[in-house]
């Protein structure tokens, strides 16, 4: 094995389009010359196929680092954020790990917003922010949040980048530390080494060594040039070879080296790496006309007003195309520009600050201890806890002694307790259970997983699920130490509460052991043999901007996601052991997460989850885009979701 | 039916206030967002610096384009079409851009040459820029249908290449030949020559 320092690189990965995932690429590419690589994308990153062939950089979850923190305790950090949602995941790492944190653009104000958004105490957080970032304007926009509930999305454009020194300052919230950010403006050139050299790849691409090869890195522009030209029919167009390339792509230095003209004309305020890398080699350029592109020497490129501005672009492209001097005083000027205007190699400087030492991971070990997304942690605990409370029994044991069904009769009023399924379910197995007249009451056990993420609103997610208070606690159990819960519920016996409950004495319990009442899910397990399957539907008014909502037909609780676009759900399925999950319709596709596992699910492609011995299924679902891959937002989600409803399907029966 | 228009409107204007003005809350908001924009814009200015002093590779002073030949570059030109007597031209759209690499430290006299147009009011109603700024022309016909723009390219700061862009006020169907929507057809650019 080889001695390189690990160094743990967290950021974005390709499909997702954007300058942060071009730049995690790239850095990757030019640190694994000296670091042994891990690149750490989050649990709801879209699958990718980058690096598949490349032994020396490693691709984890962030729940891979939470199973295993020690791996990782003396791995450097790196982070590269860019300001959209998706680099949340990477911030909110950050507050607990510290590390380097590099930003391919300036302006990280999308993501501070999205960031607050996220966090409980919005928007009076964001509130302090502007204020502490704007002062006077700052109260007056604060003011309209607040009180009108103006949000202006085009604002984080017209607040100062941390070039001017106020967007990192350190804020009440200690969102990030001025020391860590490494961005300076006149500073962006990385170089990974290129895989074939120039006259190779070129072959490679089928390009003749005279003809001139336009690089294009916005879809369409490349087309759009072409045809201007193509339609002029000079000998000089004939010679022209047209090539569009995604930033994300692994080659694009190669490509860049191979390239005559490099044509990058994104719209956004983002520096794209191609034209660091075309820096870095002596490139002529054309771009659009940017901020970046006055801080990195404006006289280097020729520059667009717009990426819409076709006759300029074709005068460009025809300029340059046509003077081989020109082209050459471009690259000459660029490189020239880079060693005497202090321009430097991004990877040398970001290799110095790496070797700095950086604090052991040790905040990841506490976090262990207490993660809520490991599944394997929180069913160790879930049998430990019914153990200790139901005395000994095993549920495989106890499958004969589960046999006292309720008496047979009219329909009626009947407890249910513990992790009650869905209602299709309980009223085919027990038609005596009147289910609108039925009270539903949640374990200790219960809640406690429910609720792991957010103990204080477990009263309020008790009650939107259905069930009544108080909470019924182990019968043995002393209730003083009940009271110690982290939320602050009333709990009760099922004895005590008996005595207050004049509807019924029957009580049917699942998932758990009660005394003088009915253990139900084995009877289920018995009874549904030839397996269950439930239409999961996502019926929320989006008028009235419903965020949450319990699904009773199908046991589907779902919490959608406004800031990180994706809708979090919890089925109480009611029997433990495999699900697959499923897509109804074809031509869309979703990202499912679990605690365990990404996959994309399409039609053909259904995904196995392990529901725990509760029989709780929760998972998170994004959208993504059928053909790329890349990340969509929850307006699209949502319609996906409402064009093609989810299947949900019991494996472990027959 | 006047009491309905009024419920129509009142529907479209959904203000809060009844009133027509704006509340100075909304008046302070606004003001608040466009302070926060000119600051940006301030900074960015400041961060432009000014290409003057540039010195890009040496340019010819005089230009002959013809429709024909390789340095006829630019785009909204149809393709290559003859006359009967040999004269080659290209049909423009609304827009014809040439990129025209030439020195431009002093004005230069140029001609325009064409031997078509799909209106007669085309030819005097168009209007010729170089970049940003108007090139005033006068026009001459000579036969049928040939016409000719002269003037004076002003001087203009230091560039690498010029964009010559003439622009026809509307299009029409070419009377023969292929179905196209047209304006006019340039057949020669002579630039101090």
């Amino acid at each position: 094995m080889s001695k390189r320092p690990p160094l743990l690189l967290i950021g974005i990965l390709p499909p997702t389009p954007g300058s942060a995932a071009a730049a995690t690429v790239q850095t990757a590419l030019v640190l694994a010359q000296e670091f042994s690589v891990t690149i750490l994308v989050s649990d709801t990153a879209p699958p990718t196929n980058i690096f598949r062939d490349n032994p020396a950089i490693d691709i984890i979850r962030t729940r891979n680092l939470m199973a295993t923190p020690d791996v990782y305790k003396n791995h450097k950090r790196l982070y590269i954020l860019d300001d959209s949602y998706l680099s949340l995941f990477a911030l909110e790492l950050y507050q607990q790990a510290p590390g380097i944190i590099w930003s391919p653009g300036s302006k990280l104000n999308r993501l501070i917003q999205d960031y607050f958004a996220s966090q409980p105490g919005w928007p009076d957080t964001y509130g302090d922010w502007l204020i502490e970032q704007l002062g006077t304007e700052g109260e007056t926009i604060s003011h309209g949040l607040l009180h009108h509930r103006r949000l202006s999305t085009n604002l984080n454009q017209e607040l100062p980048s941390p070039s001017e020194g106020s967007s990192f300052r350190q804020t009440k919230a200690n969102l990030i530390s001025v020391d860590d950010v490494f961005s300076p403006p006149d500073l962006f050139i990385a170089a990974p080494p290129a895989a074939l050299p120039r006259g190779q790849y070129r072959a490679e691409l089928d390009v003749p060594e005279d003809a001139i090869l336009i690089v294009a890195t916005q879809q369409g522009a490349e087309r759009k040039a072409a045809d201007a030209l193509k339609n002029l029919r000079s000998p000089i167009s004939s010679k022209m070879v047209f090539k569009f390339i995604s930033e994300g792509e692994e080659n694009l230095a190669s490509l860049v080296c191979a390239a005559d003209i490099l044509l990058v004309i994104s719209a956004t305020n983002f520096c794209p790496i191609t034209v660091a890398l075309g820096m870095a080699q002596g490139k002529a350029m054309i771009v659009c006309s940017k901020p970046w592109s006055a801080k990195r020497g404006a006289r280097n490129f020729i520059q667009l007003p717009h990426p819409e501005a076709l006759h300029q672009m074709v005068a460009a492209v025809a300029a340059l195309s046509q003077d081989t001097t020109l082209r050459e005083w471009y690259g000459q000027n660029i490189t020239e520009s880079v060693s005497q205007q202090g321009l430097q190699d991004i990877s040398g400087l970001l290799k110095e600050r790496l070797k700095a030492k950086q604090p052991p991971l040790a905040v990841f070990e506490e976090r262990a201890t207490t993660a809520t997304a490991d599944a394997t942690w929180a069913s160790q605990q879930n049998t430990q806890r019914i153990t200790s409370e139901g005395g000994s029994e095993n549920r495989c044991s106890d499958h004969n002694k589960a046999g006292a069904a309720l008496q047979e009769g009219p329909r009626r009023s009947v407890a249910l307790i513990g992790a009650v399924p869905p209602r299709p379910l309980v009223e085919k197995f027990f038609p005596e259970v009147d289910w609108e007249i039925s009270p539903r009451f949640a374990t200790l056990d219960l809640a406690h997983t429910l609720c792991a993420d957010a103990p204080e609103q477990t009263a309020n997610k008790l009650a939107l699920l259905g069930y009544s208070t108080p909470i019924v606690r182990p019968e043995n159990s002393v209730k003083a130490a009940e009271e110690n819960t982290p939320f602050s519920m009333r709990t009760s016996s099922w004895s005590d509460l008996q005595k207050d409950f004049r509807a019924t004495n029957e009580a049917l319990c699942f998932g758990c052991n009660i005394n003088g009442a009915v253990r139900a899910n084995l009877l289920i397990e018995e009874k549904s043999r030839t397996g269950y399957q439930l239409n999961l539907v996502f019926n929320g008014d989006e008028s009235l901007k419903v965020l949450k909502h319990y699904e009773e037909s199908c046991g589907l609780f779902w919490q959608l996601d406004p800031v990180r676009h994706q809708i979090t759900c919890m089925i109480v399925a009611g029997l433990a052991g495999q699900y697959q999950l499923s897509l109804a319709n074809r031509g869309c596709a979703v990202l499912v997460s679990s605690s365990t596992q990404s996959l994309v699910l399409s039609i053909d492609q259904p995904a196995v989850l392990e529901a725990n011995n509760l029989g709780l299924l929760s998972f998170v679902i994004s959208a993504l885009d059928a053909e790329s891959g890349a990340p969509q937002t929850h307006d699209f989600l949502t319609k996906t979701l409402a064009h093609s409803g989810l299947i949900l399907e019991w494996l472990n029966h027959g | 039916m006047a009491e309905k228009k009024k419920s129509v409107g009142a529907n479209v204007l959904s203000f809060k206030t009844p009133e027509p003005r704006f509340p100075k809350a909304a008046i302070d908001y606004v003001d608040a967002l466009l302070t926060v924009q000119r600051n940006r814009f301030e900074q960015e200015l400041s961060s432009y610096e000014a290409a003057a002093d540039q010195q890009f590779p040496a340019r010819p002073t005089s230009l002959h384009i013809l429709p024909e030949s390789d340095n006829f570059m630019g785009a909204g030109w149809t393709n290559l079409g003859t006359r009967r007597d040999g004269t080659a031209f290209r049909w423009m759209g609304r827009i014809g851009s040439l990129m025209i690499p030439i020195d431009l430290s002093e004005p230069r006299k140029f001609t325009l040459r064409g031997c078509g147009f799909t209106k007669r009011r085309f030819l005097k109603d168009s209007t010729l820029w170089i970049d940003d700024q108007q090139v005033p022309y006068t026009l001459s016909r000579r036969g049928f249908n040939r016409w000719t723009f002269t003037g004076e390219i002003p001087a203009m700061p230091a560039r690498p290449y010029y964009l010559l862009r003439i622009q026809a006020p509307g299009l029409a169907p070419l009377a023969e030949g292929v179905d196209a929507h047209v304006s006019l057809a340039v057949s020669e650019l002579r630039i101090n020559c």
